[in-house]
């Protein structure tokens, strides 16, 4: 073989080898993020959190906003991997730190760059946490600053929260064992010691699949709150059954739940929930039915409201609504009627909410009706909130880029809107014969 | 001396030419889902990821032992929680 073919031999197997060796993944970079674009023409909402704006001639006008959302997860291998998640709001035009004597909901002026020549801190932390697996127990341990969801459809709680959970699963049956301090007000280097002035959540989540289409669970939470602070009880107990059912074209997810404890040394807690989401496959599309009801009191000895961690995390997805219930398509404006609040201060809440949504080709669809009152009247105010109808359409520009508006509209309830003080409730309602509150939105969404 | 230096362009070209990854055959495993093997010059989206593993899923006993196909449900929930995480309506 002469010199230049036996370096052609050589130059065709390295390349050969080349192309064909798989390097060993040391470590896999994963990337995922979403960005949204929101524009408002609106009655009802002027680009912050407290609640729904609901004036007598009210002012409508036009706001936008955007949300990135960046997470990153740094992955050893299929058993050990690091989760963070960053997200970046942005008022168009930047938030007011205050503007004639009201001060802005983020606060500080350094949480928004919309404004001339942008230059701010923007970066917001969601989670930082591990994620492995125990090769001895099996068992998954996710510990740190991370996301967690209730059973109850969200309106106990849906929060980013620093804690430790262990999930094990044995044959049809998924145990859930967790811990998280949401709050803790004591010092640094305070000489009281650690632990003192702090709020725990405990969570013990039992899943059973009885076959492929019935799942039933069971849950025990648990509160200790020693910070003073709200949430405005000292320990709950909440105890719940839930299933997870495919019935037909119908999957149907029915939850209910009881609290107890103590409000304080002389208040004890006894409150309920109960709800249902049910999504029904018709036609091109599915129907979308759900509701729940939320115990109240009248403001008497005992507490029978339902009790949450914060209005400001809990939420109600499958409702659907613009306004009536926080949005599930919301970014940095992520309100409702009620300001988050579902139990309307203590009165309970029922809610009942339908629709339809389907997709052709590109183009998707949904509208939407929804009833909401109080469960509980305190004297002599009315019960209900609102009825709203809304609708939406949308177009895939490509797999992971969707555009659309949206229109939502509410028929305002006495409690609410009513000309007589004595029918309105106090705190929510906030003037006499408010306007009927109202929304476009136009929406660019990117996930990847 | 032409001839030297056109083959090593040639082989140059070789190796820096690393094959498109082809998609997994009907009756195919894939690797890089199962087991983040071979998951060479692979990035693909939430969406992308999902579909993907849906159509694994899909191929059922026939290709996957019921174990893999736990495994690949319990890759799907993640993505699904991902994205559900990403576009979760927080203030």
């Amino acid at each position: 073989m002469s010199f230049q073919k036996k370096l052609l031999a050589f130059a065709a197997v390295s390349a050969l080898s080349a192309a064909t060796a798989v390097p060993a993944m040391a470590l896999e970079n994963e990337f995922h993020g979403m960005f949204k674009f929101m524009g408002y023409q609106t009655n009802a909402l002027a680009g912050g959190d407290t609640g729904d704006i609901l004036r007598k001639d009210a002012h409508s006008g036009f706001f936008a906003e955007q949300r990135a959302r960046i997470m990153y997860i740094a992955k050893a291998n299929d058993n050990l991997k690091l989760v963070t998640h960053f997200e970046l709001d942005t008022r168009f035009g930047g938030i007011a730190n205050s503007h004639t004597g009201t001060s802005s909901y983020k606060g500080t002026t350094g949480n928004d760059g919309g404004q001339l020549d942008a230059d701010s801190l923007t970066l917001e932390t969601k989670n930082i946490y591990l994620d492995f697996n125990e090769p001895a127990t099996g068992a998954n341990f996710k510990v740190g600053m991370q996301p967690w969801a209730d059973a109850y459809g969200s309106l106990f709680l849906l929060a980013d929260m620093t804690g430790a959970i262990g999930t094990k699963k044995v044959d049809n049956f998924t145990g859930q064992l967790g811990w998280f301090r949401f709050d803790d007000n004591t010092l640094a280097n305070d000489k009281t010691g650690p632990g003192q002035f702090t709020a725990d959540l405990i969570v013990a989540d039992g899943k059973f699949a009885v076959n492929k289409d019935i799942t039933v669970g069971a849950t025990y939470y648990n509160v200790q709150n020693d910070t003073g602070l709200a949430p405005a009880y000292e320990l709950l107990h909440m105890v719940g059954v839930n299933a997870d059912l495919n019935v037909g074209p119908a999957n149907i997810k029915p939850f209910a739940a009881y609290q107890w404890g103590d409000q304080n040394s002389a208040k004890d807690i006894s409150a309920y929930m109960a709800g249902a989401v049910a999504k029904v496959k018709t036609g091109p599309g599915a129907v979308n039915l759900s509701g729940f009801y939320l115990s109240g009191d009248k403001g008497g000895t005992n507490n029978n409201a339902f009790q949450t961690i914060a209005a400001s995390t809990t939420y109600f997805n499958p409702a659907n609504m613009w306004i009536l219930v926080r949005p599930n398509q919301a970014i940095n404006t992520s309100t409702s009627l009620t300001g988050n609040d579902l139990t309307v201060g203590g009165r309970g809440a029922i809610g009942v909410f339908g629709g339809y949504e389907g997709a052709m080709g590109k183009t998707f669809y949904n509208a939407n009706v929804g009833y909401l009152r109080t469960a509980e009247a305190r004297g002599t105010e009315k019960k209900s909130l609102g009825t709203e109808v809304n609708a939406q359409v949308g177009y895939k520009i490509y797999d992971n880029l969707s555009a659309s508006v949206a229109a939502a509209y509410v028929f305002l309830g006495d409690a609410l809107s009513s000309k007589t003080t004595a029918d309105r409730i106090a705190g929510y309602a906030q003037t006499a014969d408010a306007d009927n509150p109202y929304l476009f939105n136009v929406q660019l969404s990117y996930a990847f | 001396m032409r001839k030297m230096a056109m083959m090593l362009a040639a082989g140059l070209f070789m190796l820096s030419s690393v094959p498109a990854y082809a998609q997994t055959a009907a009756d195919q495993k894939d690797e890089c889902l199962l087991a983040s093997r071979n998951c060479m010059n692979q990035v693909d989206d939430i969406q992308q990821r999902i579909h993907k593993l849906n159509k694994e899923i899909q191929k059922g006993t026939r290709v996957y032992s019921p174990q893999e196909l736990r495994k690949l449900q319990d890759k799907l929930k993640e993505a699904d929680d991902i994205l559900r995480n990403l576009e979760r309506p927080d203030s």
